[in-house]
């Protein structure tokens, strides 16, 4: 099952809109949007999660990639309410103390 | 009249001036009539329009956005001298008022000639022509022999090209592949550069320095007719392309190269060399060598892809045996105080899963479990680094936390940023059943006794290698004679099987740890062997007809009192 990822807001401060199950064979994908969206320097990248039913370790470490790199950069990088089952893995893991979460309507 | 201009520096300084139109689209795309190659251009990044006098400009949705002297904006009316920038491009417009020019200035740039070289082989010439469908046949059965003994893809683009060229003395010419859509072009899919043959020489380039005209490019990819092009030709339509104009391109020829699946690429040649055009000969051998050079070179791709994998395939089996020989493969036996065992099932790629025992002194053995993320030849590097600092780190200190700290400080200098890795280590004193563990990230531990499962040993922290200065906890327990402690990783748990008993509705679920506790039930007189491989029986039975996903990894210890 493909990818969808959605670009939203300007460039410094873009939300991408992921939709569909994060595996090794889709996890690429996440990674090149992410990449892509990263400011050099500061802004905020934040990656919303609603839509994502299953997500596996490649996909926790393309998450943790991004926030590596958004540290280096001073940039915000905040997972947008994610879906029970990233929560369930995020949590199993105590990633949920690394990243920023935001939960929103 | 007024007409507007888009300068843009070239690689090496040299001006590139593309005369706008009625209308202009700029992108990445090769269709646009300015191509900007640059990766955060959209491929149709924006569009300027003439009105009148005035020339109006839009983005067109584009990813990263549009600076209009040096400010991000939308759309507007250019003046002369603004600044378009598209990521790192730079785009100069100006504005000239050609009302005065020569109309041979602007729109008789090519002049008529109609190309019928059948016409010209007439009196004298009937020698000449008979000397070139010579020539033309030496030249087919040259790259025929060519093809036919050669296997490797990049040499037979080189002689495809040297054997076509030399034939039609040909100036310039390349080898191109088509993109995805066949809207792009794209270099050689094995060593990602371009060939090249100019001047006679035979070059590999890199994109940036290799342009031809994409006009033609592109309208051979979508027809899959080949073309003929000389600056003499009427054809309208390409004799405005701002390719062929800013490249000065004087004859082309271009044909396609067919496979099995269709259209994968050009042979495409030019000149910019008064005087020198190619003829329609030319360009029936272009074609000729084309036609069975596409199958040539797609069956030696081909024949290249199976050796690459056969190259991967072996790899990934020196990487299992490098992996295997890290993993404890002898346990102990006959101390009366403890039984171990532990074991992996890859899945098919190499993964990251690993377990380790240590007697780290006469009264303590430790297990530890671990999953890198990521998989194949990185993972099991990683996995090989932070054993071996394992097995070194076990002796600077006595408490599993500070050992966990000893590994992420290791992995966050030493590995790429995506990599990480869960880690659970139990310490048991098998004198007195005194159990300290720290857990990463990882699953917490499973103890299997009399009264029953119990689930302890939740993770303290995130997983190793993601925050420098990251702390983990001790926890501590007691458990009793015959109990027995197991770690497990994701593949267990996650193992996943189609669900199918409601009626017209699959449904995917995971073994889970409700299922995992469930079969350790009862199990508590079982040696740590026994448990294990009752265990991988459940999952591979709950997976069946397909195996785990993941690898799945247990070890387990129990304490003999």
């Amino acid at each position: 099952m493909g990818l969808e990822i959605e670009r939203k807001g300007a460039d410094g401060a873009c939300t991408l809109v992921v939709r569909g199950e994060v595996d090794l064979y889709s996890s690429p994908d996440l990674r090149s949007a992410i990449t892509k969206a990263m400011p050099k320097f500061g802004g905020s990248v934040s990656v919303d999660l609603r839509g994502i039913p299953y997500m596996d370790s490649s996909g926790v470490a393309t998450l943790v990639e991004g926030y590596r790199t958004a540290m280096e950069r001073s940039t915000a990088f905040i997972l947008l309410t994610p879906s029970q089952s990233v929560l369930k893995v995020l949590q199993l893991s105590r990633l949920d103390t690394v990243f920023t979460i935001r939960n929103e309507a | 009249m007024l007409r507007g201009y888009l300068v843009s520096q070239g690689e090496r300084g040299q001006e590139r001036r593309v005369p706008i139109g009625p209308s202009i689209t700029l992108g990445r795309a090769v269709d646009c009539g300015f191509i900007i190659d640059d990766a955060a251009a959209s491929r149709r990044h924006l569009r300027i329009a003439t009105e009148g006098e005035r020339f109006v400009w839009k983005d067109l949705g584009s990813t990263n956005g549009t600076q209009l002297n040096g400010q991000p904006m939308l759309e507007g009316v250019l003046k002369n001298g603004d600044r378009l920038q598209v990521g790192e491009t730079v785009m100069r417009f100006e504005i000239e008022d050609i009302t005065d020019e020569e109309p041979k200035e602007s729109t008789t740039i090519f002049k008529e000639t109609i190309v019928d070289w059948q016409q010209e082989g007439l009196g004298e010439q009937i020698g000449e022509k008979e000397e070139r469908a010579e020539r033309l046949l030496r030249a087919v059965y040259a790259v025929m022999n060519e093809i036919a003994s050669n296997y490797e893809p990049c040499p037979l683009v080189d002689r495809i090209l040297e054997t076509t060229m030399k034939a039609i003395d040909a100036q310039r010419g390349s080898v191109v592949f088509a993109g995805e859509d066949k809207s792009t072009i794209e270099p050689c899919p094995v060593c990602h550069k371009f060939h090249v043959i100019q001047q006679g020489r035979l070059t590999h380039v890199e994109e940036r320095e290799f342009h031809i005209s994409n006009t033609v490019a592109h309208r051979v990819l979508k027809r899959g007719e080949s073309l003929l092009f000389q600056d003499t030709d009427r054809d309208s339509e390409l004799n405005v392309s701002a390719s062929i104009m800013s490249l000065r391109l004087r004859s082309i020829i271009c044909v396609p190269l067919r496979g099995k699946f269709g259209i994968f690429g050009l042979l495409y040649i030019d000149s910019d060399r008064a005087g020198h055009q190619y003829t329609h000969e030319d360009m029936l051998l272009t074609t000729a060598v084309g036609n069975s050079a596409g199958l040539a070179l797609e069956n030696a791709t081909m024949h290249g892809q199976i050796l690459e994998k056969q190259r991967i395939d072996q790899e990934i089996q020196h990487a299992w045996k490098i992996q295997e020989g890290f993993l404890v493969r002898q346990w102990p036996e006959g101390d009366g105080r403890f039984q171990v065992y532990g074991e992996t099932r890859p899945a098919k790629t190499v993964g990251g899963d690993f377990y380790d025992f240590v007697q780290p002194d006469a009264n303590h053995v430790g297990i530890l479990i671990g999953d890198v993320s990521g998989k194949g030849v990185p993972a099991a590097l990683t996995m090989a680094q932070l054993l071996a600092e394992f097995r070194q780190g076990i002796h600077r200190t006595s408490s599993p936390s500070a050992v966990l700290q000893i590994l992420n400080e290791s992995l966050v200098q030493r590995s790429p940023k995506g990599t990480f890795c869960t880690l659970c280590y139990l310490v048991l004193n098998v004198s007195d059943g005194h159990v300290v563990c720290a857990n990463a990230g990882h699953h917490p531990v499973i103890g299997i006794g009399k009264n029953g499962v119990r689930v302890f040993g939740d993770a303290s922290g995130p997983p190793a290698g993601i925050l420098p200065t990251c702390r983990w906890k001790d926890t501590e327990t007691q458990i009793g004679a015959a109990d027995t402690l197991l770690l497990f990783t994701d593949g267990i748990v996650e193992a996943r099987a189609m669900n199918t008993q409601r009626a017209g509705e699959d449904e995917i679920e995971d073994f889970g740890m409700e299922r995992l506790c469930e079969a350790l039930k009862g199990h508590y007189r079982s040696t740590p062997r026994e448990l294990i491989e009752r265990l991988n029986q459940k999952v591979m039975g709950f997976c069946a007809p397909v195996m785990p996903h993941d690898d799945c990894t247990l070890i387990a210890v129990k304490y003999l009192g």
